[in-house]
């Protein structure tokens, strides 16, 4: 089988959600002299852009992209201790994402596929939780200033979508601001909202927040 | 200076726009509503119309002469007792006073009798109070009398009901038990609504309206259509209303079907059919509001999916038309001027049957 045929393969598994499938052909991948990073970028992301494009076109629903993302997982599991090894500790690989929920809300099902996606894309995750005050993220961020940092941040609600701003208010506050890039997702979360409160960036699903997270870093 | 006319936006807020920005957002909606679901353009009359609306200079506009349609209520019986909360104004007034003043103070054309906590689950243990008012309002009223409840099939998952909570499971990457939860969630439902209306229907009931279809997912959907087509077999001359939650059904199981097909993911003009075929007689079909666009952009998206699920229905399409809905901005008391605007461009253009 060609590397190409074998790329191909690991995107159908994510495409089908063939959770063990999935893992089998990671290690077929590996087992024919693959890096873990063309396995992730050019085998099991571009399974998870088709995942998240036929879910932004309503082919495909909540259920079937968690599944994809469970084969996703079954393949990382694989691939980060190489990737850890290989690295070694003073690598921060994409950088140090710091996600969670905002304070007053508990959706986290979008919040966990992000954080999937961002550490099969290389960053090493500080994941928070749900129901996160701003309190908390301040002191995160200033306890790891200086590394290269992405905050991650979700609210379904638009209630609490509204503690975003002054997230990115009290990280100026504490002259925080300059150490950190700042994404905000979740469904009442606009290109606008993020214009306005001075955030970084925001994506439309979890495939895209991967990217955009990746170009945000460089 | 270009002549500005005031708008909103979909969360309420006043917008001024000139008649070109005007054109270019209803345009902008219309492709919007087109696109996701593949149906056609609104034509440049229809366009022409829609912004003819919009500019009237008129706080309150109406409907011309002779395109007057019927209204129908929802949880109007409670709308004067209720705070505003739940959509009231707060008047002490009994279920019966509140549905008597709708008929006959407000015009209402149908009527619904509602419980407060206003889902079908929480009817039943006070099925016999529900019953005794019915009677008491059937005998003091003229328009028919309909009972009316949200299918809400969140209610039947943890915390609140016997089954463990989808959402929970999905998140331990449990989906074929979140399915399975989700399944027979939607038995227990379709049972709630059917044991409810059976008894409603003993004490006068002219029928049931169904509000908010699929506000937990196709789940819920799969259980409303079921609980339609068990009334309609049991109750040959039942008026069923059947009122939608959104636009989209939601696929939170994803792989359920009625009548060979996936409930997820069906639009207003695809939802129309599958109520039809469930014995329902007229189909309430939404399109959500989006808060972040103007009344324009959103009108021209609800007319467009509206007129679509208008055309290919074969019963009467009474649109929902409220806070959030029908090109109506998100407030919990819709403003006058964008009521009346959004409700005559959808009987004038997108030919609905009823509001």
């Amino acid at each position: 089988m060609s590397n190409q045929e074998i790329l191909d393969k690991l995107k159908d598994t994510i495409v089908n959600q063939n959770i063990n499938g999935c893992a089998e052909a990671t290690q077929e991948a590996l087992d024919a002299g693959l890096t873990p990073v063309e396995i992730i970028n050019d085998g099991l992301s571009p399974g998870m852009k088709v995942i998240g494009d036929k879910f932004e076109a309503a082919e495909i629903y909540l259920p079937q992209i968690m599944m994809s993302a469970k084969a996703m997982n079954a393949a990382m599991e694989i691939l980060l201790p190489i990737m850890e090894a290989e690295k070694g500790e003073a690598d921060e690989g994409a950088g140090l994402a710091i996600t969670y929920v905002q304070e007053g809300d508990i959706h986290d099902i979008g919040h966990r596929l992000v954080t999937t996606m961002l550490g099969a894309n290389g960053f090493k995750i500080v994941d928070l939780g749900v129901d996160v005050p701003n309190d908390t993220l301040v002191e995160e961020v200033a306890k790891n200033k200086g590394k290269k940092m992405l905050l991650v941040g979700s609210a379904l609600m638009t209630t609490s979508m509204l503690g975003q701003k002054d997230t990115v208010e009290m990280l100026s506050e504490e002259g925080l601001r300059d150490s950190v890039k700042i994404m905000f997702g979740g469904a009442p979360v606009s290109d606008k909202w993020i214009e306005e409160i001075g955030a970084d960036a925001t994506a439309e699903n979890a495939a895209d927040a991967a990217r955009v997270a990746l170009n945000l870093m460089k | 200076m270009a002549t500005e006319y005031k708008l909103r936006m979909g969360d309420g807020k006043r917008l001024f726009m000139t008649k070109e920005q005007i054109v270019a957002d209803l345009k902008e909606g219309m492709a919007d509503a087109a696109d996701l679901g593949d149906i056609p353009d609104l034509s440049e009359d229809e366009i022409d119309k829609l912004v003819e609306i919009i500019t009237m200079p008129s706080r309150m506009v109406g409907v011309e002469q002779g395109m007057e349609v019927p209204v129908t209520h929802d949880i109007g019986t409670i709308r004067i007792d209720g705070d505003q909360g739940n959509s009231g104004v707060g008047i002490p007034a009994s279920r019966l006073v509140g549905a008597m003043m709708h008929e006959r103070a407000f015009g209402a054309d149908t009527m619904e009798l509602g419980h407060i906590d206003y889902s079908y689950k929480p009817a039943k243990p006070v099925i016999a109070q529900e019953m005794q008012t019915m009677e008491v309002c059937q005998q003091n009223m003229i328009v028919p009398l309909l009972y009316g409840a949200m299918p809400n099939m969140g209610l039947y998952y943890t915390p609140d009901g016997p089954f463990e909570n989808p959402g929970d499971l999905m998140k331990a990457f449990k989906i074929d038990e979140a399915r399975e939860s989700m399944e027979h969630s939607a038995k227990h439902l379709t049972r709630d609504i059917v044991w409810i209306m059976q008894r409603m229907m003993a004490s006068g009931s002219d029928g049931v309206n169904f509000d908010t279809i699929g506000a937990a997912g196709d789940g819920d959907m799969y259980a409303s259509l079921h609980a339609i087509e068990s009334l309609r077999k049991q109750f040959p001359d039942i008026y069923i209303e059947a009122g939608m939650a959104g636009e989209l059904l939601l696929g939170m199981h994803g792989e359920l079907e009625y009548d060979g097909t996936v409930l997820a993911g069906l639009w207003p003009h695809q939802q129309a059919a599958l109520v039809a075929k469930a014995g329902a007689n007229v189909f309430g079909p939404v399109v959500n509001t989006n808060t972040s666009k103007s009344s324009a952009w959103n009108l021209g998206r609800a007319v467009t999916f509206i007129k679509q699920a208008v055309k290919d229905s074969t019963i009467p399409c009474h649109v929902n038309m409220g806070m959030g809905v029908g090109g109506i901005p998100m407030l919990e008391t819709p403003t006058v001027d964008a009521v009346s605007r959004a409700s005559k461009a959808m009987v004038e253009i997108a030919g609905v049957d009823g509001i």
